[in-house]
C-alpha cells in the first residue's frame, strides 16, 4: 500500500512527497504507477518525476499553489489501489551487449578484483532481469536494479570519458550510457543501440518499473548492429 | 553562445533537463522591448568575445551582462533596442559585469523546436553551440510593438556587480543551527560553474552531510555534498541527484546567481517560500510566462 509519510516543500513551486526511506522494487513500481495518475488527474502541474522512494512535483505558480497540489495527490493517493498497480502488462526491453575488454576497459579488472572469470562475469551480468529504478542524469539513462551482489561494485576514484553505449555497474545497480559522457562507473560491455530518439514519442523504451534483460553478442553482430570497436 | 528559450517541460521524468535562459529577466526584457513574446529565442553569450553581422535591417535588443556592445565604432546602451542596417556588425567584447548578454531579435531567432522549446542543451545532445558563420534567422514571434530607441529605466537595470546578498528558501525542517551556520557564511563563487550549476566556495567550513536517496532536483536548489562545498543547480542540472539539499535560491533571485561574476562573494539571506512565490507570480504574470 503506497502511504504518503511527509513531504517537503523545496521551491515556490516544486514539492516531493515521501513514500519511504528504503529503495525497493515494489515501491519503485508503484511510485511509477502513482506518477501516471498523478499526471493526467492533477491541473496545473508542469513536472511530475517518479524517484526510487518519492515523487517529485513541479507547478505553474498561477495554475495551482501546494495546498491545491497536496489535496489534489492525497485524494488520488486514495483511490490508488493494489489492482491500480497491475492494470498495465510489464514493457520488457531487451538489449544485446558485447562483453569483451576491446569496449570493456574494465571488464577484466572487475573480473580480476571478483575473483571470477570474465565468463561468469558475463553470466551473473546477463542471466538476470533488471528493473528500471528511476530515469534521470541525462535523456535515455535508466538506472537498472536487480544486480547480482557478486558483481556490486564502486565507482572508478575518478570519472573518466566513458563512450556512448557503455554498460557500467556502479554500486548495486547497472546502467547504460546513452551517449558518451564523463562517468565513473566500472564499464563491462557496450550495447550498440539508440537508447533515445528526441524525435519519438516516448523519447525511450525504458519506463520506471519495466523490466531490462541483457543479450550476450558476439563481435560480428555487435559491428552489424551499429557498434564501434 | 547558444540559443535559449523559457525551456523545456514536461520531460525531466525522462531525464531531460529544462533549459531555458540563465538569466530568466534579461531573456524576458530583450523580448519585452522588441515586442515579442517573452518565450521567443534569444542568443545568450557568456563571458563574450561575439560578432554578428547583419544581412538585412533588423531590430535587436541587448540586455544581460555589461559586454561593451558596438556596432561599427559606436558604443550601444544595453537594456534597449536598436536597429541594426544591413552590413552592419554588432560587436560585443568580455563581460566587464555580470556572466551572460542576451541579444533578441525583432520575431525571435529561428530554431528548430526539440520537444516543444528552441533551447540548446549540450548535455542532451539538444542543439549545438553557436560557432563563427552560423546564419541566424528571425521569425514571427511578435506579438506588439517595438520600444525603438527606449530604453528601460535605469532604475531597473540590475546592477551585477553590486550583488551581495542573494535570497533563499531553506530546506524545510532543517536544523536551526545548520541553517545559523549556513547563513553566516560567505562564498565565493568558482570559475568552474557552468550551465549546471554555479559552484561555490564557503569561506568557513561547513559541516559535512551524508547523501539522500536520490530524489528530483528543483532549479536553484542548492546541494551540500560531502566536500562542504555547495553546487546551486540550474537550468541544465541533472534531474536527479543524491546529494543533501540545503536551500533553494528564489526564484526571482536565480538571475543574480548567474550573474555574479567568479571569484566574487555572495551571502544567502532568507525568505518565506510565501513571499518568494508572490514575487515570482508577480513576475510570470507580468511577462505572460
Amino acid at each position: 500500500m503506497l502511504r504518503v509519510s511527509h513531504y517537503i516543500r523545496h521551491s515556490e513551486t516544486t514539492l516531493s512527497f515521501y513514500f519511504g526511506d528504503v529503495v525497493d522494487d515494489d515501491l519503485v513500481v508503484a511510485i511509477a504507477r502513482f506518477s501516471e495518475v498523478v499526471r493526467g488527474g492533477v491541473a496545473g502541474l508542469v513536472e511530475v518525476v517518479p524517484c526510487a522512494c518519492s515523487l517529485f512535483v513541479e507547478f505553474h505558480i498561477l495554475g495551482s499553489s501546494v495546498e491545491e497540489v497536496k489535496r489534489c495527490v492525497g485524494d488520488l493517493l486514495d483511490g490508488f489501489s493494489e489492482e491500480s498497480l497491475v492494470v498495465r502488462s510489464e514493457r520488457v526491453v531487451e538489449l544485446p551487449v558485447y562483453y569483451d575488454a576491446e569496449v570493456a576497459p574494465d571488464l577484466l579488472m572487475l573480473a580480476r578484483d571478483k575473483g571470477l572469470s570474465v565468463e561468469e562475469v558475463v553470466r551473473l551480468h546477463s542471466e538476470v532481469e533488471y528493473r528500471v529504478a528511476s530515469l534521470g542524469f541525462a535523456p535515455g539513462f535508466a538506472y537498472l536494479s536487480g544486480l547480482n551482489p557478486e558483481l556490486a561494485v564502486g565507482r572508478m576514484s575518478s570519472p573518466k570519458v566513458v563512450a556512448k553505449g557503455s554498460v557500467g555497474i556502479a554500486g548495486g545497480q547497472t546502467a547504460v550510457y546513452p551517449r558518451s559522457s564523463p562517468g565513473g562507473w566500472v564499464i563491462v560491455g557496450n550495447c550498440p543501440v539508440d537508447l533515445f530518439d528526441l524525435g519519438r514519442d516516448p523519447i525511450t523504451d525504458f519506463e520506471v518499473g519495466g523490466v531490462v534483460r541483457f543479450r550476450p553478442v558476439g563481435r560480428d553482430e555487435f559491428i552489424e548492429m551499429g557498434g564501434v570497436v | 553562445m547558444q540559443f535559449q528559450d523559457l525551456g523545456r517541460y514536461g520531460f525531466m521524468h525522462m531525464g531531460v533537463s529544462q533549459g531555458g535562459a540563465m538569466d530568466l529577466h534579461a531573456h524576458c526584457w530583450a523580448n519585452y522591448l522588441l515586442g515579442n513574446d517573452a518565450g521567443a529565442v534569444s542568443v545568450e553569450v557568456t563571458v563574450g568575445n561575439a560578432s554578428f553581422e547583419a544581412l538585412e535591417d533588423v531590430e535587436v535588443a541587448i540586455t544581460g551582462a555589461e559586454m561593451n556592445a558596438r556596432i561599427g565604432d559606436v558604443e550601444v546602451a544595453g537594456w534597449g533596442v536598436h536597429v541594426l542596417r544591413r552590413g552592419e556588425v554588432l560587436k560585443m567584447g568580455y563581460a566587464r559585469s555580470g556572466s551572460h548578454a542576451y541579444l533578441a531579435i525583432r520575431g525571435g531567432f529561428c530554431v528548430e523546436e526539440v520537444l516543444g522549446s528552441g533551447s540548446t542543451v549540450v548535455r542532451n545532445d539538444i542543439g549545438a553551440l553557436l560557432g563563427a558563420g552560423d546564419a541566424l534567422s528571425a521569425g514571427g514571434c511578435v506579438v506588439g510593438e517595438s520600444i525603438i530607441s527606449k530604453r528601460m529605466a535605469s532604475d531597473y537595470v540590475p546592477d551585477y556587480d553590486g550583488i551581495e546578498e542573494i535570497r533563499v528558501i531553506l530546506r524545510e525542517g532543517q536544523d536551526v543551527g545548520f541553517s545559523e551556520a549556513f547563513l553566516n557564511t560567505s562564498f565565493m563563487v568558482s570559475s568552474e560553474s557552468d550551465r549546471m550549476g554555479r559552484r561555490l566556495v564557503a569561506e568557513s567550513s561547513l559541516p559535512e552531510f551524508d547523501g539522500i536517496i536520490s530524489e528530483g532536483v528543483s532549479l536553484g536548489a542548492i546541494q551540500l555534498p560531502p566536500s562542504g562545498q555547495p553546487i546551486v543547480l540550474l537550468n541544465d542540472r541533472q534531474t536527479q541527484g543524491g546529494y543533501a539539499k540545503v536551500a533553494n535560491v528564489a526564484r526571482v533571485d536565480l538571475p543574480l546567481m548567474a550573474q555574479v561574476s567568479p571569484s566574487r562573494s555572495v551571502k544567502f539571506v532568507p525568505v518565506s517560500c510565501e513571499a518568494a512565490a508572490e514575487e515570482w507570480a508577480e513576475f510570470v504574470r507580468f511577462f505572460g510566462l
